[in-house]
């Protein structure tokens, strides 16, 4: 019986495991997810004025490669938060025409960064923008539209990932400090709720395997004994059967001895080890 | 004794792990609240202060470039109300003047704003007049901010650039209720994770100790019948395990073997009296036969053959649960995610609406399970049960890790099929299993045991596939997936070894012949009930859950998790009323009134997006299919048999019911298309009209056919 309390116990700890874990898990996976969306947001947030800027002057009919404004503009724009890596304007063909660093320009963007804006225009619906990891940079982009709605280029916005990392690793941490200390606390609580609750099963299989032993032959149901629901009448039917039994076989063995004492030799030919008239049957351990 | 008092053993250790597990999950979703509100809350102030930068600089423009006062600015509300339109997380934002008047205002202000501002202008103004450039901002602002009438203002200063002079200050507000609504997001996942944490523990609890408790109480309970009833023969099969059930099982075992030797000694006694006595002698021992006599009339003794089931294949039966449930949630940890999935990867093909490509997938899936299974039962049958079982999760496990790293829609449909393959493989061998480990006695036991591993998989399955899509993202989800199923080939490998051990009872699985199916589809009988319920039901079914309902949800702007909550609901219907529907169905109600009521009932809930759609709604459709599919299926398999008696006659049991599950996965493979083409004439919530109409107008003509049908054998009797 100890085996099947451990078990049981060991389950309700695997489940309570798996509950806290996941819980655990989906509040770290959202905190993770929120702060990723908050920074995205702060970030996109310039890009989206720098954008309007574009716009601005791409409906004065300046060419996208010909703003005057717009490398100044991007300059003083990295400086309004410190988590700007970086600010990088390229034409759909991936030429870099403005950018905060400026060795920059004239190079041609990563492959990785063309190939998503072209998926991105190609895929249905529009979307505002989107995000590329590279590195250990997160990019922001945002494709930049003329007023016929074509798109003239795109504007890419990068911050270290590491900072949603840090945060994340801090929240992480101390989310698995409360996991651990609300497992253990569940750990504990199963163990004594369940030893209670399992113990009245054992006490049954206990008071049953008890009367089993203590009756001998044949098995007597200890009225007394707290039997399971249902198993002690069956048990007193099968104890009436095993006992009528036995009552049958020593009335032959009487009868044959009786028979056998007037033969002599005759009695070599019963085990003399059989039990006698009202000899108990041994139920063996 | 054995099925009662072990359910109240199961139900209250699993009350008290419940509840336990409860007090676990809201004493860490509280303690994570108070740490995500001390986290986030300052992130939102760094983007706060990010936003007030940009203001600033337009602010600093008109006042110190242009020189323009307060009273002169115009379209400042506007542009502040924009400003927290576009970001969720600002409730206000406030624009006061060097005293800490608030001049400007967007959003709706805190209690108690204007004295703020008033304290802060005087109490900060000579740490604003330091402030010389937009940079220093982050260092000087508590981006943490100061909590105020249920609102945490962040305070940017604005500030001349040249001569330092404070021009005013921008106030932005960042709701509490963000992080709150944060939470209660999160209690909604926790909640499902409770109701998944329930059905595991009651599947662990059976997996782990329950199927040796069940199988040992069974022994004892028939040992003690056994004995009730006179027979004390013995069994090769003693109890030799050492929990306490084994223990008891073993005396009484020693016990019978006892009285069974005691009978064979007197036997042998007697008998070796017997023979070459005198006539005299024999006399004397008139007495000692005639209680032998009564002995062996009124008892049995001597060695039994089992001609029940062997307590190693009760076993054996057990033993299919788990690596079936662990299969099968592999599966259903994709349903509320795969359609998202395939539109995120999706490249348009010219000429082909990007809504039926999104369904292409999911109708391939449906379509090669509705016609590889009857042709997968008789190869299982052939290399063997757990041959093809493992054959088919391996296959289904490289599917899913492909379907991971899936570039578009052609290699997505290629892995997908491999999916498919491995699913019918294992669900028909496992129907296998369950029909050669289970006699005539105990094989409703082993479906319903069977229905039980699959119902449990899809309860916990679309729910954490959902959360895990939304927090992991979907390939990753694919890949668990892919692990959950390597995990079930494992324990597929701890089942017995096939035998070969079919009986009279058992024939080789007979696939339907084009020619019957044909004459089928022609027959009226076994149409209306085909064609007019079975075929709409899993129309609906997988034309919502597999489809319509996870992409709906998304374009409402919900979440994947979301979607799973929809699907778990759905399931958890289904588990608690498809026993009692059955129930009611075997107690001999009348069952075409069920599958009727099913159908209609089905068919009203997608009516209440006639109007308008909302999350809500869509619950309350699921809930309405729910209902509607758990009180007709049980009862439409058993009408196969009720109505179709001639046909069943004719061409035989297994061909009617072979075509009748064909035709019903062919509904399942048809719903996701059917509900495409009709997103594209009349978007979402058309598409859930029409189907529904569908399905409403079918009921109402099934019913119609079938009392016709009633009434004619009525008159006829």
């Amino acid at each position: 019986m100890r085996t099947t309390r451990a078990r049981f116990i060991i389950v309700a700890l695997l489940v309570c495991f798996f509950a806290i874990a996941m819980a655990t898990f989906l509040n770290y996976f959202k905190y993770r997810s929120t702060v990723s969306e908050v920074v995205k947001t702060r970030v996109l947030y310039v890009a989206d004025g720098i954008e309007d800027n574009v716009s601005a002057s791409l409906a004065l009919g300046l060419p996208f490669a010909e703003m005057p404004t717009i490398q100044a503009l991007i300059q003083r724009e990295r400086t309004t938060d410190d988590l700007i890596a970086g600010i990088e304007l390229f034409d759909p063909a991936g030429k870099v025409i403005y950018a905060t660093e400026k060795t920059k320009i004239g190079n041609q963007v990563a492959t990785d960064w063309l190939t998503e804006a072209t998926q991105q225009r190609r895929g249905s619906g529009r979307p505002a923008s989107w995000t590329i990891a590279q590195n250990s940079e997160q990019v922001v982009a945002v494709a930049l539209r003329n007023n016929f709605d074509l798109i003239v280029g795109y504007l890419t916005v990068r911050y270290p990932q590491r900072y949603v990392e840090i945060a994340s690793q801090k929240m992480g941490l101390e989310l698995l400090k409360i996991a651990v200390v609300v497992f253990l606390v569940c750990a504990l609580l199963c163990v004594g709720l369940l030893t209670f609750i399992i113990r009245r099963f054992e006490r049954d299989m206990e008071s049953l395997v008890e009367t089993l032993q203590e009756a001998g032959a044949p098995i007597v149901v200890d009225e007394s004994a707290e039997l399971p629901e249902g198993i002690g009448e069956s048990l007193a039917a099968y104890n009436l059967q095993v006992q009528s039994a036995q009552n049958q076989i020593n009335l032959a063995r009487k009868h044959l001895r009786a028979a056998m004492a007037g033969a002599p030799g005759a009695v070599q030919d019963i085990d003399p080890e059989a039990p006698q008239d009202s000899a108990p049957l041994q139920p063996q351990p | 004794m054995d099925a009662k008092y072990l359910k109240r053993i199961y139900w209250r250790i699993t009350g008290a792990v419940m509840v336990i597990i409860a007090l676990g999950l809201l004493a860490s979703s509280y303690f994570a609240g108070q740490a995500f509100e001390r986290e986030v809350i300052p992130e939102i102030g760094k983007k706060a202060v990010t936003v007030g930068a940009s203001l600033r600089n337009l602010v600093e423009r008109a006042m110190v470039d242009y020189k323009l006062g307060f009273e002169s600015l115009y379209g400042v509300d506007e542009a502040l109300t924009q400003v927290v339109s576009e970001n969720a997380e600002f409730a206000s934002i406030a624009l006061a003047d060097p005293d800490g008047q608030v001049r400007f205002k967007g959003g709706s202000l805190p209690q108690g704003m204007s004295d703020y501002a008033q304290a802060y202008a005087k109490n900060n103004a000579s740490r604003d007049e330091k402030l010389a450039t937009p940079s220093k901002l982050g260092s000087i602002t508590s981006t943490s901010g100061v909590l105020v009438g249920g609102q945490y203002v962040v305070a940017i200063p604005v500030v001349a650039k040249d001569a330092a002079t404070r021009v005013g200050t921008l106030h932005i507000g960042v709701e509490d209720k963000f992080v709150k609504k944060i939470m209660l997001e999160l209690l909604l996942d926790v909640l499902v994770i409770f109701v998944v944490a329930l059905f595991f523990t009651l599947e662990l609890l059976n997996f782990t100790a329950g199927a040796k408790l069940e199988s040992g109480l069974q022994g004892l309970s028939e040992q003690i019948d056994r004995v009730k009833q006179g027979d004390f023969s013995t069994s090769a099969d003693m109890a030799k395990g050492d929990s306490e059930i084994d223990r008891v099982l073993a005396r009484i075992q020693h016990a019978v073997k006892s009285l069974n030797e005691q009978y064979q000694d007197l036997t042998k006694a007697l008998h070796g009296r017997m023979q070459g006595s005198a006539v005299f002698e024999k006399k004397r021992l008139i007495d000692a036969v005639a209680a032998w006599d009564d002995l062996r009339k009124n008892y049995k003794f001597g060695s039994r053959h089992s001609v029940d089931t062997p307590p190693a294949e009760v076993g054996a039966l057990n033993r299919i649960r788990a690596p079936l449930f662990a299969f099968i949630l592999a599966e259903e940890l994709t349903r509320s995610f795969l359609p998202s999935y395939i539109k995120n990867l999706l490249v348009p093909i010219d000429g082909v609406s990007p809504q039926i490509i999104i369904s292409l997938p999911i109708v391939l899936f449906m379509l090669i399970v509705a016609i590889g299974q009857p042709y997968l039962g008789g190869w299982s049958e052939r290399i063997g049960r757990r041959r093809t079982m493992v054959f088919g999760a391996s296959i289904a496990a490289v599917g899913f890790a492909a379907t991971a790293f899936a570039y578009g829609l052609w290699d997505l449909l290629v892995w997908r099929s491999l999916c498919a393959i491995g699913y019918a493989m294992v669900f028909v061998a496992a129907q296998g299993y369950v029909l050669d480990h289970s006699g005539p006695k105990d094989r409703a036991k082993g479906f319903a045991l069977f229905v039980g591993a699959i119902m449990v998989a899809t309860v916990c399955g679309p729910a954490t596939g959902g959360i895990l899509a939304d927090n992991i993202g979907a390939r990753y989800t694919f890949l668990i997936a892919a692990l959950i199923c390597i995990l079930s080939v494992l324990t597929i490998k701890q089942l017995p070894v096939d035998v070969q051990k079919r009986g009279a009872n058992l024939r080789d699985t007979k696939v339907p012949t084009l020619r019957e199916i044909g004459s089928l589809c022609l027959n009226r009988r076994f149409m209306v009930l085909t064609g007019l319920a079975a075929i709409p039901a899993k129309i609906v079914l997988t034309g919502f859950c597999f489809y319509l309902v996870p992409l709906y949800i998304l374009s409402l702007g919900s979440t994947q998790a979301m979607a799973g909550r929809m699907l778990l609901v759905y399931a958890i219907i289904m588990v608690i009323l498809v026993p009692i529907a059955a129930g009611f169905s075997d107690a001999g109600a009348k069952r075409e009134r069920f599958v009727a009521l099913g159908l209609i009932v089905s068919g009203l809930g997608g009516l209440v997006l006639l109007t308008t759609g909302n999350v809500l709604l869509v619950f309350v459709v699921v809930i309405f299919l729910g209902l509607g599919q758990a009180v007709s299926i049980a009862s439409q398999g058993a009408l196969v048999e009720d109505l179709c008696g001639p046909e069943i006659a004719k061409y035989g049991r297994d061909t009617v019911y072979g075509v009748y599950r064909l035709l019903e996965r062919m509904g399942n493979a048809v719903g996701p298309l059917l509900a495409s083409v009709l997103v594209i004439y009349f978007n979402y919530q058309g598409a859930f009209v029409a189907i529904s109409a569908l399905v409403l107008f079918c009921g109402v003509l099934f019913a119609l056919a079938t009392l016709s049908g009633t009434q004619t054998k009525e008159v006829e009797a």
